[in-house]
């Protein structure tokens, strides 16, 4: 199965995402996508996982500035990706997080939710924590595409953790990421690359269009 | 996957997002808060406090209703963990009886 996508109507209105508040954090610099962009990868059309990007932003705008948020999104895509596919395709409750240990020094990962307590225990105490369940966004956005009368049945939201597509989408990433910086930090950390044009074409070949 | 396993997934999460809550504000606690909180846990003020919730956190509990923890917490006077460790628990009130934000 491929990942699914639909026209930008329809994923604002599985996501609930205002179309004035994109329009501006797209304005500002602030928008994210999926694959550490700022916005869709596959031309003229949403992925799914577009979507939880957005959602995730939303998410953490709650507590960091919009801006910082949209570095988190965009600079920690292959975390997030990785908690999506485990929960879509190994049933795994899985969270994604980051942390803040003092003013310049962040961290950011996912992993089992039922871990993430003793994880925390055995740190050093946190300035903040935020805590993202993907699920939950992945969920709302399932339950909006049945009231909707959207079959999302016939794509995915991402593909699985051991597709090598996925596999090497996310070594692209995480090359590209560590060359640019070894310390995290939200506030002045810049966004990624936009993706390789050889990305897109692999993105657009595992994409199908959604009714 | 149908909404309804990822929906179960999304519960699991959120229980472990509150646990963790939970234990980030207790990592935060220094040696003198803690020592502060003790106190005031042996205080009139707090057993005044404390029988005076005790009915409706007893009735919420009986009816399986969740709990709204910060609520609780702020009428006792201590941080949330505490009000769930110290005092919810001795009904028998467990992190799954509890929430952070009302709906």
């Amino acid at each position: 199965m491929l990942i699914g996508s639909v026209p930008l109507k329809t994923l604002l209105a599985l996501t609930r995402i205002n179309r004035e508040t994109l329009k501006s954090d797209r304005l500002r610099g602030y928008s994210v996508a999926a694959f550490g962009a700022a916005r869709p990868v596959v031309d003229e059309r949403c992925l799914l996982v577009d979507g939880i990007a957005m959602l995730i932003h939303n998410d953490l705008s709650g507590t960091l500035h919009r801006r910082a948020a949209a570095v988190v999104v965009r600079g920690f895509w292959d975390k997030w990706a990785e908690a999506l596919a485990r929960i879509e395709h190994k049933n795994e409750p899985v969270l994604f997080a980051i942390g803040q240990y003092s003013e310049t020094v962040w961290w950011a990962g996912s992993g089992l939710a039922r871990e993430l307590p003793l994880f925390v225990a055995n740190q050093p105490p946190m300035q903040r924590l935020l805590t993202v369940n993907i699920a939950r966004h992945k969920c709302n956005m399932e339950q909006r595409a049945e009231e909707l009368g959207i079959d999302l049945s016939t794509g995915l939201f991402i593909l699985p953790p051991d597709d090598p597509r996925f596999v090497s989408w996310m070594a692209e990433f995480r090359r590209d990421r560590e060359r640019r910086q070894e310390m995290f930090d939200p506030l002045h950390m810049k966004p990624p690359h936009s993706p390789s044009a050889r990305l897109c074409k692999s993105v657009e070949e595992a994409a199908c269009r959604l009714q | 996957m149908s909404s309804a396993i990822t929906e179960r997934i999304a519960d699991i999460c959120d229980l472990a997002r509150l646990n963790t809550e939970l234990v980030v504000m207790a990592r935060r606690r220094g040696r003198q808060e803690a020592e502060q909180i003790n106190e005031y846990l042996r205080s009139l003020e707090f057993q005044r406090r404390a029988e005076v919730l005790e009915p409706r956190v007893r009735a919420e509990l009986a009816q399986g209703r969740p709990i709204l923890l910060p609520e609780i917490a702020d009428a006792l006077g201590v941080p949330p963990d505490i009000a769930l460790a110290c005092w919810l628990s001795q009904f028998g009130a467990t992190i799954r009886d509890v929430v952070m934000e009302g709906k």
